[in-house]
């Protein structure tokens, strides 16, 4: 049996079974049965605000994510709200589906020090592309900010189905950029994972190109490529500044084209400030 | 090198910060300083053995303590790049990032807190 384990692994770790276990949770997230529930009816066309917020307001642990989320910093300029239905129409369906999945999600695996850094990682990615899209004057914040807290989604399904391996990845001190050695390692890089969840959870097109390319922008497709790129660079500038759990600022081309293309040459000051608050605050 | 202390991790405060590397038994990183302890933190490390953490010593006054963050920010920064190639337009773009950086705590040190 061992001929057929990845070589280099101690864990007893096989590609093909990791595959498939990622094919499982795209047909069955690893969250609960009620956060499913409601996710299911956030898809709902005619989902209506009140009885979505009446049934957050049951689960507390729910209400207290997105209320938490409405009095970020990010909203800070709006004054405090109170209630989830207020806190709802703030952040939007579409987000508050964004962060009780990715929540979730990081839930079941949080005892793991790089899920819960992870974690903060994706919260200042969002922060940075949201603000990287005010900067340029893009309209759909939204999904700015959903792009940038998903983007690395893929890299939680590691230490959930490889924890051993995934230990070994953090180790490993090779100067290879991270998803070239994740694809070593494990088949698949978090980017290509990410997308086939994201994809499986009918999240748009927008978001899953987000996730495939954000470490490869210019390969994105021309309809995406704002967001990418805006996800791309907050996610270098998150890194930097330390708020990048095992992640290197790693990026394609380079970091300058992002900011050219985003044409952020000129305010690229203001936004490494504002993510540098940010981090101040989260801290 | 500038000074700091080593402490009991059960003994510190919230938002002390932990200013040197810490590790598991197994050598693996648990935290990347400079890095403030929480609660959340504080529960992770008792969890994972670590007993005791380095904070600065404070005797060796504020503006030290300050010069102390500004310099291990700068290497940690230049350190988090250092697996982009090292081409001249990265060099400048590393700069920019470390520049905004000193200017962001040079400026919050004037900026009295909301
Ligand atoms: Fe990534
Ligand atoms: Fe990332």
């Amino acid at each position: 049996m061992t001929s057929s384990r990845h070589a280099g692994d101690s864990g007893g770790f096989r590609k093909e079974e990791f595959r498939l276990k990622v094919e499982d949770l795209t047909l069955l997230p690893a969250i609960s049965p009620h956060v499913l529930e409601f996710m299911t009816s956030l898809d709902d066309p005619a989902a209506n605000i009140a009885g979505i917020s009446g049934r957050i307001e049951k689960d507390p642990g729910l209400s207290a994510r997105i209320l938490k989320v409405a009095n970020s910093p990010l909203y800070a300029s709006r004054g405090h709200v109170t209630r989830v239905i207020d806190a709802l129409v703030r952040v939007g369906l579409m987000t508050a589906k964004a962060i009780i999945m990715t929540a979730s999600f990081f839930d079941s695996i949080r005892d793991h020090p790089a899920v819960a850094s992870l974690w903060k990682h994706s919260m200042a990615v969002s922060f940075g592309a949201r603000k990287i899209g005010e900067a340029t004057g893009m309209t759909r914040l939204d999904e700015l900010y959903l792009a940038g807290l998903l983007h690395d989604i893929g890299k939680v399904v590691y230490p959930m189905f490889a924890r051993e391996s995934f230990d070994a990845y953090l180790e490993d001190d090779s100067t290879d950029p991270g998803p070239v050695r994740e694809s070593r390692l494990f088949g698949m890089d978090h980017a290509e994972l990410g997308t086939r969840l994201a994809e499986a959870w009918n999240f748009p097109p927008v978001i899953y190109h987000a996730i495939r390319y954000h470490h490869a922008p210019v390969d994105a497709p021309e309809p995406s490529r704002d967001v990418v790129n805006a996800v791309g660079l907050a996610d270098r500038i998150s890194s930097a500044y330390g708020m990048g759990h095992s992640e290197d600022p790693f990026v394609e081309g380079g970091i300058r084209p992002l900011i050219e293309n985003l044409g952020v040459s000129s305010s690229i000051d203001g936004i490494l400030a504002s993510v540098l608050g940010y981090g101040d605050n989260i801290e | 090198m500038a000074r700091m202390m080593k402490v009991e991790l059960a003994t510190t405060e919230d938002g002390e910060m932990i200013v040197q590397d810490v590790h598991d038994m197994l050598g693996r990183l648990l935290v990347r300083a400079p890095r403030r302890i929480d609660p959340e933190l504080k529960r992770m490390l008792l969890a994972r053995g670590i007993q005791e953490v380095f904070i600065p010593d404070q005797s060796s006054g504020d503006a030290e303590y300050e010069r102390q963050i500004v310099e291990q920010e700068r290497d940690a920064i230049r350190k988090r790049f250092s697996r982009l190639q090292d081409t001249p337009d990265n060099k400048r773009i590393v700069e920019i990032f470390i520049r905004a950086f000193e200017v962001f705590h040079a400026e919050k040190g004037k900026i009295p807190p909301v």
